[in-house]
């Protein structure tokens, strides 16, 4: 086994660790930062998402850069590929065997593209930067960091195979400047180098049809379904996008205040494992804070001014009557006092002249600010299965 | 028996012009009592009747009558009334308590809310004592009395609760004790101003409109008539107004889960019954009418279901509240607002005058008030006390209950007494001077 240079091990080190705590500290700036850096990823929240908006404005002048330069990010910002590096360099044996596989990671993004089409980008968990930020998130949950531990194993067992042949954002990479030659080649009538990209045109279409064909079979099959029983932060995409489209960073976990967030260990299906679902033991959606749409790299969780993100349901609030003090005479009604927006009210009836608290499911956004507040805890927040 | 004489007649004629001229006099006609002719009701100020003038009825202007002059004048008997004047009185300065009923207590009492909520913290288990000072020594001789209050002491794990009469007994009996110049009957009505300075308030009685002078103001009305009167900023509420009533002749065996029979009194097989009631604004007399009808039929039917039912055959109807169960109306626009996420997050206050008890839904944490939440922005010479200071829709919950406004009452009148001493406005008075002033009044400051 080599041992590496020193400094080597120190740029590494303050290479992975600058960015990490920037990211801890500023959970914030993800929002912007991810998508920006990676076209991969950004290109495939826009079209997941169909928001045209900042992001896409901020995925243009990465996108350029690695126009004009052949894997532009791999050789000059990648952290994942200074790790898988590093990793290969420690690594016990040379291997060049990833040479002869074909480069599956284009297959991945070119499907992963196609699926965004039909609101499934099935493989953009696999987003280098996405999985450098999973291993942020493990600072809130460990198993977030799992992906990006897989990435470390490969390359310590099998060098450059990541970088060269599975990572979707550097075969994204490569298909944007065989494009390019290609439309450089067409435009200025020189031939094209036969045999990589000549198949360029063929693989792209087979890629994007294939994604979108299953997307759409996906969805149409209903694999998922709907969970019922889940609360997703507001904004939140549709469950079946969620699925695809949540990267498992844990970001929008560590964004909210009230850390009423939490990795969903126990889903109804292996898919939804980790996707982050509200419970509200240690506090409510705030009604002047949106971080977890600000924080959620994806779009995932929508990005939206504070003023919408309390239009959009968590879920509804139940009353369970028998365990209400109101309907039992007993002094209280602060539910109805702490709902900013009025949902949660008390209605008297002239008949048996007593008071019970009553939802306006048409106000009601699920905030939760109700069920802390409720001294039996007779107010529950249940998925809103109308929408 | 003498003929009905000369002298007589003309004695009839001048009383009978002094009667007619009277509407323009504080001089009232004479009356009857048996057969001599006394009189009374010579002090009536009445200032003559309303007339119309194109129509509208108009008050005639005139100069009302001044019966009091006085340090510290607190205007409601209710529980932050009363505790109020006691600790005005007690830190030496003259103090005039002007109550619009008979009796003390307000809706303790006469509202018949005799349960005495937040006067402990409750946490792990524990039941930590929070209500000290004049209320904690009130609390204690209502107890002292035969049938005065049950769920009382230190071992009881249950909100205390007190019977009306002996609250009422011990409330004036500790007024009379400590000096208080009482007035009952007196329904407080508008306040005197110099600027925005108040000094003083009108109220009718069976005198009439009469004016009290006072150095300090403390409004304890719950409303906050007198500061509303005065032009001090405050937020309009819109609460349940219920009527609580008591049954007499409960016999244990009646199933009180079913049939709601309410919650136990110091009085045996006696019960008192809560209702919650419709919203209202509590300050529009048509909706306070209404709710005393409704709220008395609501009563009656309730009360059939009960005795209709096995068991409860000879449950009768010992009183319905003399006053309406009116929850909230008016709130201070205050220096400080109490609100729940301070509580929430335990804030400290510099300016803490009393840390009260937890309830139902801020469990196992006390609550920190502050002095601000009883002064005006404006207006000067006044202070709140009990469930009219500055609290946000939230909070009026918590300041609303007994011990609160015991707490609250307490503070405004040390604060109105030390106000006089030192010839200050009181939103300029010491706060150290008046943190000691309440300790050495065995107040709780945390």
């Amino acid at each position: 086994m080599k041992r590496p240079k020193k400094s080597t091990v120190i740029k590494i080190a303050l290479l992975v660790a600058l960015p990490l705590i920037a990211l801890w500290s500023f959970p914030r700036a993800l929002g912007i930062l991810l998508p920006a850096l990676s076209p991969f990823l950004g290109l495939t929240s826009v079209l997941t998402t169909r928001t045209v908006g900042i992001t896409l404005l901020a995925v243009l002048p990465m996108t350029a850069l690695i126009v004009w330069m052949r894997r532009f990010f791999c050789r000059f910002l990648c952290p994942v590929g200074y790790v898988s590096e590093t990793c290969g360099k420690i690594s016990p044996q040379p291997w060049r065997g990833y040479l002869r596989l074909p480069r599956l990671g284009q297959g991945v993004a070119l499907f992963t593209l196609g699926g965004a089409f039909s609101a499934v980008p099935f493989f953009l968990f696999l987003d280098p930067l996405a999985l450098f930020i999973g291993a942020v998130g493990t600072a809130t949950y460990w198993a977030y960091g799992l992906c990006f531990a897989g990435v470390v194993l490969i390359s310590l067992l099998f060098p450059g195979l990541w970088c060269a042949r599975l990572c979707p954002l550097g075969a994204c990479q490569d298909l944007a400047v065989d494009l390019k030659d290609l439309a450089v080649g067409k435009w200025s009538g020189k031939p094209v180098p036969a045999g990589n990209a000549g198949q360029v045109p063929r693989r792209i279409f087979l890629g994007v049809c294939g994604g979108a064909a299953t997307a759409t079979l996906v969805n149409h099959l209903q694999v998922t379904g709907e969970s019922p029983s889940l609360l997703r932060p507001p904004g939140a995409a549709d469950e079946l996008t969620m699925r695809a489209l949540c990267v498992r960073c844990g970001s929008c976990v560590r964004a909210c205040p009230e850390t009423i967030l939490h990795p969903d260990l126990t889903p109804p299906d292996l898919t939804g494992l980790l996707l982050p679902v509200v419970r509200f033991k240690t506090g409510h959606c705030l009604d002047d804070c949106a971080r977890c749409g600000e924080a959620c790299p994806t779009g995932a969780i929508a990005c939206l001014p504070v003023a919408e993100k309390n239009e959009r349901k968590i879920g509804l609030a139940r009353v369970d009557q028998e365990a209400c003090l109101l309907s039992r005479e007993i002094e209280c009604g602060i539910c109805a006092a702490v709902c900013k927006r009025g949902a949660v009210v008390e209605a008297f009836s002239k008949d048996s002249y007593t008071a019970s608290i009553r939802i306006d499911t048409d106000r009601c956004n699920g905030c939760g600010a109700c069920v802390n507040i409720c001294p039996p805890r007779a107010i529950t927040i249940m998925a809103d299965t109308h929408d | 028996m003498k003929p009905y004489s000369r002298r007589d007649f003309l004695r009839a004629i001048g009383w009978g012009t002094l009667a007619a001229s009277g509407a323009g006099s504080v001089w009232g006609a004479p009356i009857h009592e048996g057969s001599s002719i006394i009189e009374a009701g010579k002090n009536i100020s009445r200032g003559g009747p309303a007339f119309l003038e194109d129509g509208v009825v108009v008050q005639p202007r005139r100069e009302i009558p001044v019966l009091r002059e006085t340090d510290v004048l607190v205007v409601g008997g209710g529980t932050a009334g009363v505790v109020a004047a006691l600790a005005a009185a007690r830190a030496g300065v003259r103090v005039t308590l002007v109550e619009r009923y008979g009796c003390f207590g307000g809706l303790w009492t006469a509202g018949l809310v005799l349960i005495v909520l937040s006067t402990h913290v409750r946490a792990g288990g524990k039941h930590q004592k929070m209500v000290y000072g004049i209320g904690d020594e009130m609390l204690a001789r209502i107890a002292a009395i035969r049938h005065g209050a049950v769920n009382y002491g230190a071992d009881s794990t249950q909100d205390a609760t007190t019977d009306p009469e002996v609250t009422k007994y011990v409330m004036a009996g500790m007024l009379r004790e400590a000096g208080v110049d009482i007035l009952l009957n007196s329904w407080v009505t508008n306040a005197v101003m110099d600027g925005n300075v108040i000094r003083g308030v009108l109220f009718e009685s069976k005198s009439g409109c009469l004016a009290v002078k006072a150095k300090q103001v403390v409004d304890a009305t719950g409303d906050g008539d007198v500061f509303d009167a005065a032009g001090a900023e405050s937020v309009p509420h819109v609460h349940r107004i219920g009527l609580v009533h008591r049954l007499g002749n409960v016999p244990s065996s009646v199933d009180a889960k079913t049939l709601n029979l309410g919650s136990v009194t110091p009085v045996p097989d006696v019960r008192w019954v809560n209702m919650q009631g419709p919203q209202g604004d509590c300050t529009d007399i048509e909706t306070l009418t209404q709710c005393e009808l409704d709220g008395r039929e609501a009563i009656w039917r309730r009360v059939k279901e009960i005795q209709e039912s096995a068991g409860g055959e000879q449950v009768f109807v010992l009183d319905v509240a003399s006053q309406l169960g009116v929850r909230a109306s008016r709130t201070l626009a205050g220096t400080e607002e109490l609100r729940l996420e301070d509580w929430k997050q335990e804030k400290q206050y510099p300016d803490v005058i009393g840390v009260g008890g937890d309830y139902s839904f801020i469990p196992g944490r006390g609550c920190s008030i502050p002095y601000g939440v009883l002064v005006p922005k404006s207006i000067d010479n006044l202070l709140a006390a009990g469930r009219c200071v500055a609290a946000d829709n939230t909070m009026l919950n918590y300041t609303r209950l007994i011990a609160p406004c015991m707490l609250t009452g307490h503070a405004a009148g040390a604060a109105a007494a030390l106000a006089v001493t030192s010839d200050v406005a009181p939103r300029n008075v010491g706060l150290p001077v008046l943190q000691d002033m309440l300790r050495q009044q065995k107040a709780f400051l945390g």
